[in-house]
């Protein structure tokens, strides 16, 4: 059992199918998403808070461990323009973060 | 007043990551998962200490008397394989939860964490950390709170084919998630039961209409801050500290409640307390190599599902075993429920790990 879990949590790979980037964007979409509602939460109740700016800060890192997979990651045989699209979208979410975080301090 | 504070200590990592998971990825229709794992717990916690009452026997010395010293020896060392791998989740997500209140350094919060829930096991008494988690864990009652402000319940729409498996390893995770607060009463595991509802609905309410998954531990009391702004939001993260402390300190206990019960030691003996310490130690050690929070509770709670029957089986013969149990005996109906449970938590067992590796430990 243990081996499974090893080999479940050492699966990952460089080579990224179409899927694996189709799963990356959705999980880009979404962070993107929660930076809007954390932007949401601070504006309705007017307060910026320590966990706002923290939570902003987990985002970031989160966006960059996408950026850090992606550039390091090989597409499938007609996947090179999907994967470029998916670094693009990462990398704005990125910068949309660094920005974040200045906002929420 | 009492028996609520103890069983707040019910809610655990696993509860709060996947019924707010659940809820963001499928709206309300994991919800009656919380209702089968709860009767399912309720039946096992009773039938657990109507055994010890009447028997004198705990948990581990009926999985020995059971299953014999070869199954029940693994079935142990899974056991405390599990508390280690949750109780490293639960460190983790302590010291997540004290870097997002003080904004200190994550590492120095979880070593922080760790050294005061050992401190607090070694010199005060458990009724007193009892009082002090459960009165702290009673502050997650402000994501019902905020459930009922937020929800909006509209009809859910059916899970498209592609997702099946998804849904498959989210109602697994929730069915298991509950089953494993095994060590709190039946008072604590109702109110658990709420909070875990209170959870999904705030995923499916302000998580999924906006397309997010929650992956991060810091999304999780983001609903509550929606209709109850900043007091709201810290009260909540007051609250998954209690939660977690509690449930950190009762899976680092629960290795040497479960090696003494198995070996009839006595729990005030020296291995109970070196089984404890050394428990805190290689959680925190485990949790300080990097490995996310969330990610170990996906396996904590897919491990514990798969080893669940091996606990429930040897209680629920014992139960039923006239001879031993006599008048106290489980009685006919309940005893064909407890079957047919077992049956549901062999078919979840079995399938626990297939729908993990199928689904990337529950990637959308």
């Amino acid at each position: 059992m243990t081996a499974v879990f090893v080999a479940v949590a050492c699966s990952g790979s460089h080579t990224m199918k179409h899927e694996q980037l189709e799963l990356e964007m959705r999980q880009l979409r979404s962070l993107d998403a929660e930076a809007q509602l954390l932007q949401d939460v601070v504006a309705a109740h007017h307060s910026k808070s320590r966990f706002a700016l923290e939570h902003a800060r987990y985002l970031q890192r989160s966006a960059r461990e996408h950026v850090r997979a992606l550039a390091h990651a090989q597409p499938e045989p007609g996947s090179e323009a999907a994967l470029e699209r998916v670094r693009a979208a990462a990398t704005r979410l990125d910068e949309r973060f660094v920005a974040l975080v200045l906002e929420m301090q | 007043m009492k028996r609520i504070i103890r069983h707040t200590l019910g809610i655990s990592l696993g509860q709060i990551v996947f019924a707010t998971q659940a809820g963001a990825l499928f709206g309300y229709s994991l919800l009656w998962t919380i209702l089968l794992g709860t009767i399912a717990i309720i039946l096992y916690v009773e039938m657990c200490g109507r055994v010890a009452a009447v028997t004198s026997e705990a948990v581990f010395a009926v999985v020995r008397s059971r299953l014999g010293k070869g199954l029940g020896t693994a079935t142990l060392v899974s056991a405390n394989l599990l508390g280690l791998i949750s109780c490293a989740a639960m460190l983790g997500a302590i010291g997540i939860v004290l870097h997002l209140l003080t904004g200190w350094n994550e590492r120095l919060m979880i070593v922080l964490g760790a050294v005061a829930l050992g401190a607090l096991v070694w010199f005060i008494s458990v009724q007193w950390i009892e009082r002090t988690f459960g009165l702290l864990g009673l502050l997650m009652l402000a994501f019902v709170v905020a459930a009922v402000k937020v929800s909006h319940f509209a009809a859910t729409a059916p899970v498209p084919t592609h997702q099946s498996l998804l849904y498959g390893y989210f109602a697994v995770g929730i069915f298991s998630a509950l089953l494993m607060q095994y060590k709190v009463a039946i008072s604590g595991v109702a109110l658990g039961s709420l909070v875990t509802c209170a959870l999904l609905v705030l995923g499916a309410a302000v998580f999924r209409p906006r397309g997010i998954f929650p992956d991060l531990l810091s999304s999780m009391p983001l609903p509550a801050a929606l209709p109850l702004g900043r007091a709201g939001l810290w009260i909540a993260l007051l609250g998954m500290l209690g939660s977690l402390g509690g449930a950190a300190v009762q899976t680092a206990m629960s290795v040497g409640y479960n090696t003494c019960e198995f070996y009839a030691i006595r729990s005030e003996a020296p291995p109970f307390t070196a089984a404890w310490v050394s428990m805190l130690v290689l959680a925190t050690l485990i949790v300080l190599s990097g490995v996310p929070p969330l990610k170990l509770v996906h396996y904590s709670i897919v491990l514990g599902m798969v080893m669940m029957p091996l606990t429930y089986y040897p209680i629920l013969v014992a139960a039923g075993d006239r001879a031993r149990m006599g008048e106290h005996a489980t009685k006919r109906v309940a005893h064909a429920l407890g079957w047919a449970f077992l049956v549901l938590i062999g078919v979840a067992a079995v399938c626990a790990i297939p729908l993990m590796v199928l689904t990337r430990v529950g990637r959308p």
